[in-house]
């Protein structure tokens, strides 16, 4: 079986590495790498724009350059996030949690390098997966229905919560409003639009960019205007410290391995979108961090884990679409659509039928990432530069950047005045010392946690055990538990310590009376 | 004496904007049906999340009540003129985006924003709004074929 | 009185030419989907085939939201000169006006119909571990074991939901509406048996019929589809007139010129009647239709007088 896999994929070289198809595979790699670079434009807003090209190629290249566009876009998608606080996507607002910290420590370079080396780590890894466990893959996420996904949800949530620095009561009532926010719209059990006034475009959900760009680009403005003169920190960056070091390397392998796993987990799951795996990589490399005090300012791992995560999921979710025909998400639905439209029909039979396809692609993942890395290394120099414009410049050109893309998500112009609404709010919030990433976790999370909990009980006419009596969902819900558990038992340990020490602080004289211990 | 406000805003502040959330939500998923645990309506979900989320509030505002007051720094004077203007050029760029087209649309968005830090003055403003024009043109509309009209007077 | 001549005289020229050279610029057809929808695909198809026709091209612009309702709204308002176009289908003018209220456009009112292009059935599938083999099995399954079975669909008020409401009152079974985001979404459940029955589109449920882990068991049109010859339609299983297929047509704003108007309709007919176009619907399931404008708001009325009677007999309704 190995060997014949082996085969295909040297076979699959053979296609990749031919002229006119590495010439489009480079294009769209570039194409997505700019994209995703401008913040709001992601891979769903490039590949919709050129689909159309599409229609008079042949089916390989085609699907060559719109793959090349939707993993490149992940590369460019770091970028803002670490350098300039503003998550060109939503799946890299984690990123700008500790990458954008390091930038202002004067580390922005670092911070890029090592996700570029987490990137093709984790495709690397993400396309072996695909070639060799696919059926396993499917196999297992057949075995996840409503009641499981509910529960795996629910964890999620629990942990991102619970993840964001300063006080838990803050992480936690920020993550309910995220909650709250996501309701917005129609309710896919009864059909009911909720708090959407009569708005026609709110009754299909606040839109993700908008809210990312809002909170994480528009507020950082807000509270930035005539208080900050350069992003970076005012020290001239050596192109040495653009490598990372050795110690620093190590420090990141871990997380790197962790962040591929969960980021291939998570992409065989059809529905799972980016933006939760790269959340709970990063809270997952929270809670397991030996120093967790350190995310949040700058900790090399917050940045490690959730990019490889991100890149690990862009490439493994290929899988579910191409082997089953169901897209594991908007983009990926794209995708499909273009390979209906080329007459190819995406199903089991696309190995057997269209090998050259399939092993083209696989092929070209791998030709793709190399070139993505040769690409990028060399423009982190540039990119670092672009710190030394002045905040007063950058800012206006951004807002561009940001009320651009966000009308080319759908076409609306009035999803920009969403954008503005929620960079105030997210003024708001930040003013109030309240963290404001935890808002999409929430926002994405909610909707599904809700919807899930719901059909479950329709599956199961009402019955609540079912939650506990299917095995998978029940080892969740197991987790769940301890999870609360261990928050109270910290906080309580945490409250008692406190009181000691504000005893001991406030009664030293009664340690001096004799007889008295 | 702005001093003291500003430290009791951003302590209390934050429980009570959590709190009046809270409250709205529970009003307002009032209005549809609620329903009961296993036979959840559409109301359910955000009654329970309003009432989660006033609680909370109410916690947030006794842990103020009863923590010290933090250290005295100096809040940061309000940016009246830079918060204006960016909040006015997305107003700007939607407004002018639908009745005057892309082009109109960028200039306003670039150049209202940048009037806003004191150091722009209105030289360097056009000059960067002219600038993004051109990126816009050259990049959005004409490489990425964007579904913008240029310059759309009267049109929808 | 000079410039009055010279003001009027450049009026007129410009009415001539625009409907003399018809079409002048390219022409807008909005597409109230998202792209790579079904709807999408078919617009891109049959765009092509017009564009050449006509020499210009006609651009795709997309504009999703509240299931098609915006983008129906827009063209509802644009200036009724030929250049811009709605892809309308059955959920635009056919379900919405009867099932939300507060509609922002008039479906009959507002629009100027050019052609009916296209309809497409649905396959009833299930899954492989349910103990029935054709539409007659089904249904005594169902009124054996009546609650236990339950349907998948898009939401509340799509076609889906209303092609099950529709089943379900002409036999008279019992079966539980379970809504999705997206039929993609339920075939998962779909395969592992939670869910009983599903009314899928034909193209994405082939990779699934192919490898076996469903089964179709009916079609939804009046005709059995090319795409799959041996699934009889659900009228010949046992349930006489059963009709529910999705329609899409484009309409131009009330008040367009009917010149303009007949003249987009031959080019489409014609369009229509090319191997080539027909080869692409069919591989999406779709079959060409061609009607005359009137043909078309005959259709459209019939259609949605059809589904007023299932979403009232249903009791469906969306606030």
């Amino acid at each position: 079986m190995i060997g014949q896999s082996l085969n295909d994929l040297w076979y699959g070289f053979g296609i990749a590495l031919q002229p006119h198809n590495l010439m489009w595979s480079f294009f769209g790699v570039l194409v997505g790498n700019l994209i995703g670079v401008l913040p709001g434009m992601g891979a769903l807003t490039a590949i919709s724009m050129l689909l159309p090209l599409t229609y008079t190629m042949h089916p390989v290249p085609a699907i060559l350059m719109l793959a090349g566009i939707f993993y490149g876009s992940q590369y460019g998608g770091a970028i803002g996030a670490i350098l300039l606080n503003m998550p060109s996507h939503p799946p890299h607002a984690v990123t700008c949690l500790d990458g954008y910290p390091m930038t202002k420590a004067g580390k922005g370079g670092t911070a890029l390098g090592i996700t570029m080396i987490a990137s093709f780590f984790a495709a690397s890894f993400g396309i072996m997966v695909m070639i060799f466990a696919s059926p396993l893959l499917v196999q297992i996420a057949f075995k996840f229905g409503p009641t499981e996904i509910f529960s795996i949800m629910l964890l999620g949530l629990l942990a991102g919560a619970t993840m964001a620095r300063g006080s838990p009561l803050k992480g936690v009532a920020i993550t309910v409003v995220g909650l709250l926010i996501g309701i917005v719209g129609t309710d896919v059990n009864s059909g009911v639009q909720r708090f959407t006034y009569g708005i026609p475009e709110l009754s299909d959900k606040v839109e993700l960019v908008a809210l990312a760009l809002g909170m994480f680009g528009v507020a950082d403005f807000l509270r930035s205007v005539n208080r900050t003169q350069f992003v970076g920190s005012e020290t001239k960056v050596r192109l040495r410290d653009m490598r990372p070091s050795k110690a620093e390397l190590k420090q990141a392998f871990f997380p790197m391995v962790r962040g591929t796993l969960i980021g291939t987990l998570f992409g065989a799951m059809p529905g799972t979108g980016p933006t939760i795996t790269t959340f709970i990589a990063y809270a997952f490399e929270r809670r397991v961090s030996k120093t967790p005090e350190r995310f949040g300012h700058g900790a090399l791992e917050g940045v490690a884990a959730p990019e490889a995560a991100s890149h690990s999921k862009t490439q493994v979710d290929f899988i579910p679409t191409m082997s089953l025909g169901i897209p594991g998400d908007a983009v990926m639905a794209l995708i499909l659509g273009a390979l209906l439209i080329q007459g190819i029909q995406p199903g089991p039979q696309l190995i057997t039928e269209h090998a050259d396809l399939f092993w083209g692609l696989i092929a070209s993942f791998w030709v793709g990432n190399i070139l993505l890395v040769i690409l990028n290394v060399p423009l982190i120099g540039l990119w670092v530069k672009l710190l030394q414009v002045p905040f007063r410049y950058m800012y206006p050109a951004a807002l561009f950047f940001i009320a651009v893309g966000v009308y080319s998500t759908n076409n609306s112009l009035f999803e920009i005045y969403e954008v503005l609404l929620f960079g105030v709010a997210g003024a708001i919030l930040l003013a109030l010392d309240f963290p404001v990433a935890p808002i999409l976790l929430g926002y994405v999370l909610g909707p599904l946690v809700e919807e899930n909990f719901r059909r479950a009980l329709l599956l199961s006419r009402g019955d609540l055990t079912v939650f506990v009596t299917r095995p998978i969902s029940a080892a969740f819900i197991g987790l769940c538990t301890l999870l609360i558990l261990a928050q109270i038992f910290f906080a309580v340990r945490a409250t008692m310590r406190k009181r000691r020490e504000g005893l001991d602080a406030a009664a030293p004289p009664l340690s001096n009376v004799p007889g008295i211990e | 004496m702005s001093a003291v406000w500003g430290k009791r805003i951003k302590n209390y502040g934050g429980g009570v904007l959590m709190l009046l959330l809270g409250i709205g939500a529970v009003v307002q998923g009032q209005t549809y049906a609620i329903g009961s645990l296993s036979r959840m309506g559409p109301g359910f979900f955000p009654v329970a999340l309003g009432t989660i989320l006033a609680l909370i509030g109410v916690g947030l505002l006794v842990t103020a009540w009863f923590s010290e007051p933090p250290e005295e720094t100096k809040p940061l004077p309000p940016e009246w003129r830079g918060w204006i203007c960016i909040v006015l050029s997305l107003v700007a760029f939607v407004v002018l985006g639908k009745y005057g087209g892309l082009v109109p649309a960028t200039f306003a968005v670039v150049f209202i924003s940048a009037m806003g830090e004191r150091k722009n003055n209105w030289k360097s403003a056009a000059i960067l709004s002219v600038g993004m024009v051109i990126v816009c043109v050259s990049v959005f509309w004409w490489a990425l074929q964007l579904q913008f009209p240029l310059f759309a007077w009267g049109q929808s | 009185m000079k410039w009055l001549a010279c003001v009027l005289c450049t009026l007129i020229v410009t009415v001539a030419q625009a409907q003399a050279v018809y079409p002048a610029k390219p022409i807008r057809l909005v597409v109230p989907f998202p792209p790579a929808g079904a709807t999408d695909i078919l617009s891109r198809d049959l765009m092509q085939g017009l564009s050449a026709r006509l020499g210009r091209q006609v651009i795709i612009d997309n504009r999703p939201g509240a299931a098609g309702a915006i983008g129906s709204e827009i063209v509802a308002k644009a200036a009724p000169d030929g250049y811009t176009l709605l892809m309308a289908t059955t959920s635009t003018h056919s379900v919405e006006p009867t099932i939300t209220p507060n509609l922002p456009y008039d479906a009959v009112k507002d629009f100027a119909p050019v052609c009916l292009v296209a309809t497409s059935p649905n396959v009833l599938v299930v899954p492989v571990t349910l103990p029935v083999n054709s539409v007659k099995d089904l249904i005594a399954l169902a009124k054996a074991k009546p609650g236990t079975l339950n349907y998948g669909s898009a939401g509340t008020g799509g076609i889906v939901h209303l092609t099950s409401e529709m089943f379900r009152f002409r036999t008279g079974i019992d079966i539980v509406h379970v809504p999705y985001k997206g039929t993609q979404l339920v075939v998962p459940d779909l395969i592992s048996g939670q869910i009983s029955m599903l009314f899928d589109n034909i193209v994405s449920a082939q990779p699934n019929l192919k490898t076996g882990k469903l089964k179709a068991i009916g079609i939804t049109g009046l005709k059995r589809s090319p795409l799959m010859p041996d699934v009889p339609t659900i009228a010949e299983s046992g349930v006489p007139g059963f009709e529910a297929s999705t329609w899409f047509g484009v309409y131009a704003p009330r008040g367009t010129p009917p010149a303009i108007i007949d003249k987009l309709n031959r080019e489409l007919v014609a369009v229509l009647q090319s191997a080539d176009m027909r080869a692409r619907l069919a591989n999406l399931g779709a079959d060409p239709v061609g009607t005359t404008p009137e043909g078309m708001a005959k259709t459209v009325a019939a259609e949605t007088a059809k589904w007023a009677k299932v979403i009232h007999d249903a009791n469906v309704k969306v606030e």
